[in-house]
C-alpha cells in the first residue's frame, strides 16, 4: 500500500508507492529493458522534460503579440492613407 | 434626456465587451504555465489504479479501449478496468467476457440488471464495488470509447505524491482518423477549452470542470466527497471537480497525458451533447451562487478570475445582445459617436482572435496544424469578414445606403448569428438542406452554435425540460 510520508527537510509531505520490482521473466517480456515505470530516476526525467516543454507557450506569446502588433501598424497605415 | 441614453448605450457596450476582455486576459495568463505548474511538486508515484468505465451499448468500441488500457506503460499487477454494464441490449455483455477471459483478473465485468438511469448512476454502482475493497489507491473515471496514449496514466498518477492533490484530469483530443468539418471545429475547441484554458486555470489555481472521459481520484478524496458522483445534475463531472476543491483539496490539469475521444460528427447530435453540459452549467451557477467572487468561500472558485471566466462563457449571449442593442442605438442617436466606439474598441476583439488562435495552435502544434482553417473560421465566415472590414476600414468602399445597411449589419451580427446557428441545425435535421449543413456551419461559425446552444440551455432550464441523458453514438472512428 502506499503511505504519505514527512520527511525532515524535505519541503512537503508527499506520498510514496512500493517499489516495483521486475521478474526476470517480466524484464524478458520489456525485451529485458527496465520500463520507464520500473526506474525512478527515468520517471524524474520524463517530468523534467514536460516541465521544460512548457516553455514552448513563450513560443506562442511572443508570436501572438507580433501578430498583433503587425496587424495594428498595419491598420494604422490603411487608416493614414 | 439624449445624454443620459447615451450614457446608458455605451454601458451597455461597456459590460458587452467584458466576456472579450476576460477571454484576452484567460490566453496572457497561458504563458504563465510555464512557470506556475505542478510538475516540481511530483513523485514518481504508481498506486493501484482502478478503472472505471460506464458503458450502454458500447460493443463497438470497449475492445479497442480495453486493450489499450491493458497495453498501458505502467505496472500491469497495479492496474485493474471494471466496466459498469448499464443493462446493454447489444453485444456488450459477450465482448467484456470476451476480454475479462483474455484478462483474468484485471478486466472485471459489473452488470446492473436495470439501466437507463444515466452516467452517474452507472458510475455510482461501479464505485460501491470498488470502494468495498481496500485495494484501489486511486479511480480513474473514463468513457468507453476514449483511447489513452500509453504513458497517460503515469503521467496522471505522478501529481497524486503531492497528498494536496485530490484529483487529476488529462488533455482529451478528439482523435477520428479522418476529421472532416464538424470533427475539425471540435479538434480546435478541445484544443482551446482544454489545452489552452484549463493551462490558465492550473496557474489561476482553481479547476471548472475535470474532463469527464479522463478523471483520476485519489481513495482519500472519493471518500471525503461522499464516495458516490451526484445525480442531481447534469454535469456531475463538475460536481465532483467543485467538491473536490471546496473539500480543500486540489486539482490539476497534466497536459501531457493525451487521450483520444470520439466526438459527434453531426450539428445534431453536437447540439445534443452540447447542450446537456450547457444545461449543467446552468443548473451548477444555481447550485453553487453562494460561492461566486467570495474568496472566503474558496481562494481560488470564489476568486475575481474564476468569477468573471465563469460567467463570460455562461452569459456570453447575454453580452452579445447588450453590444449590439448597445451599438445599434448609439448608431442611431449619433452615428459618428457609434462609429468611434466601434473603431476603438474593435482592436480588442481582434487581439483576443490572434491571441485565441496562437496559443491555442501553440500548445499542440500538430494538431495546431490540421485545424488551423476552423481555427481562423472558428467564429464563422461572416465573422471573419465582418471583423476584416472592421480592422481595415476603408477598404472596402462604401457610401451612402450601402454603408448605412453594411453598417447596421456588422452592428447586429453579434445577436443575428444566433438564430441563424439554430438555423443550420434545422437545416441539417432537413432532407434537403442536409447536403449544405456544412457549409452553412462554416459560414455562420461553430462559437455562435455554442452561444445559441447556451440560449437553448437557458429556455431549457427555465421550463423546467426534462433531465434527458441523450447519449453520444459511438462508432469506433477514434485512431488507434
Amino acid at each position: 500500500m502506499s503511505a504519505v510520508h514527512q520527511l525532515t527537510g524535505a519541503g512537503q509531505p508527499y506520498r510514496v508507492s512500493p517499489p516495483v520490482v521486475l521478474t526476470d521473466e517480466e524484464l524478458a517480456r520489456c525485451g529485458g529493458r527496465l520500463p520507464v515505470w520500473a526506474d525512478p530516476v527515468a520517471l524524474a526525467d520524463e517530468t523534467e522534460a514536460d516541465r521544460v516543454r512548457e516553455r514552448r507557450l513563450y513560443v506562442g506569446l511572443a508570436a501572438a503579440i507580433t501578430v498583433v502588433v503587425l496587424l495594428y501598424l498595419v491598420r494604422v497605415l490603411v487608416l493614414a492613407g | 434626456m439624449t445624454d443620459v441614453l447615451v450614457v446608458l448605450l455605451l454601458v451597455l457596450v461597456g459590460i458587452g465587451a467584458i466576456p472579450v476582455v476576460a477571454g484576452l486576459a484567460q490566453f496572457l495568463v497561458i504563458p504563465l504555465h510555464a512557470v506556475r505548474n505542478h510538475y516540481r511538486e511530483t513523485g514518481p508515484y504508481l498506486p493501484n489504479v482502478a478503472v472505471v468505465i460506464p458503458a450502454w451499448n458500447e460493443a463497438a468500441v470497449l475492445p479497442m479501449s480495453i486493450e489499450r488500457l491493458m497495453s498501458l506503460d505502467y505496472p500491469p499487477q497495479r492496474l485493474r478496468v471494471y466496466v459498469v454494464d448499464d443493462a446493454s441490449t447489444d453485444d456488450t455483455p459477450a465482448v467484456l467476457a470476451a476480454c475479462a477471459a483474455r484478462h483474468p483478473g484485471r478486466v472485471v465485468h459489473l452488470r446492473r440488471d436495470k439501466g437507463g438511469e444515466g452516467k452517474a448512476h452507472t458510475l455510482n454502482h461501479g464505485l460501491r464495488e470498488i470502494l468495498a475493497d481496500d485495494w484501489m489507491e486511486a479511480l480513474l473515471i473514463m468513457d468507453a470509447d476514449v483511447i489513452y496514449e500509453p504513458v497517460s496514466l503515469r503521467k496522471m498518477t505522478r501529481h497524486l505524491a503531492d497528498p494536496t492533490v485530490g484529483a487529476v484530469t488529462a488533455y482529451i483530443r478528439e482523435g477520428s482518423r479522418d476529421p472532416k468539418g464538424m470533427t475539425r471545429f471540435i479538434g480546435f475547441d478541445y484544443l482551446a477549452a482544454q489545452a489552452a484554458s484549463r493551462r490558465a486555470q492550473n496557474v489561476a489555481g482553481a479547476m471548472a470542470c475535470l474532463a469527464g472521459g479522463a478523471q483520476l481520484h485519489t481513495r482519500e478524496n472519493l471518500l471525503a466527497i461522499g464516495g458516490q458522483i451526484d445525480t442531481s445534475s447534469l454535469a456531475e463531472d463538475t460536481v465532483t471537480t467543485f467538491r473536490t476543491q471546496l473539500a480543500g483539496r486540489r486539482v490539476v490539469f497534466e497536459p501531457h497525458a493525451r487521450v483520444l475521444a470520439e466526438e459527434p460528427a453531426g450539428v445534431d447530435a453536437l447540439w445534443k451533447q452540447r447542450l446537456r453540459w450547457a444545461r449543467g452549467n446552468v443548473q451548477i451557477t444555481s447550485m453553487y451562487r453562494h460561492l461566486f467572487f467570495r474568496r472566503s468561500v474558496h481562494p481560488g472558485l470564489g476568486g475575481i478570475f474564476f468569477g468573471i471566466f465563469w460567467f463570460a462563457i455562461l452569459l456570453l449571449p447575454v453580452a452579445m445582445v447588450l453590444t449590439s442593442v448597445g451599438l445599434i442605438g448609439l448608431y442611431l442617436l449619433d452615428s459618428d459617436l457609434a462609429g468611434s466606439v466601434f473603431g476603438a474598441a474593435v482592436f480588442v476583439p481582434i487581439a483576443t482572435f490572434v491571441f485565441m488562435i496562437t496559443l491555442t495552435i501553440s500548445v499542440d502544434p500538430p494538431t495546431g496544424r490540421k485545424v488551423w482553417r476552423e481555427a481562423l473560421l472558428f467564429p464563422g465566415a461572416i465573422s471573419f469578414v465582418v471583423l476584416l472590414t472592421a480592422a481595415f476600414p476603408g477598404v472596402v468602399p462604401l457610401s451612402g445606403a450601402a454603408e448605412t445597411a453594411w453598417t447596421l449589419f456588422v452592428y447586429s451580427w453579434l445577436v443575428l448569428c444566433i438564430p441563424l446557428a439554430y438555423g443550420v441545425r434545422r437545416l441539417e435535421l432537413s432532407r434537403w438542406g442536409r447536403p449544405l449543413a456544412p457549409l452553412a456551419l462554416y459560414l455562420v461559425g461553430f462559437g455562435p452554435m455554442m452561444c445559441a446552444i447556451t440560449v437553448d440551455a437557458y429556455v431549457k432550464e427555465f421550463r423546467g425540460a426534462a433531465m434527458t441523458w441523450d447519449k453520444t453514438e459511438k462508432t469506433g472512428r477514434v485512431a488507434a
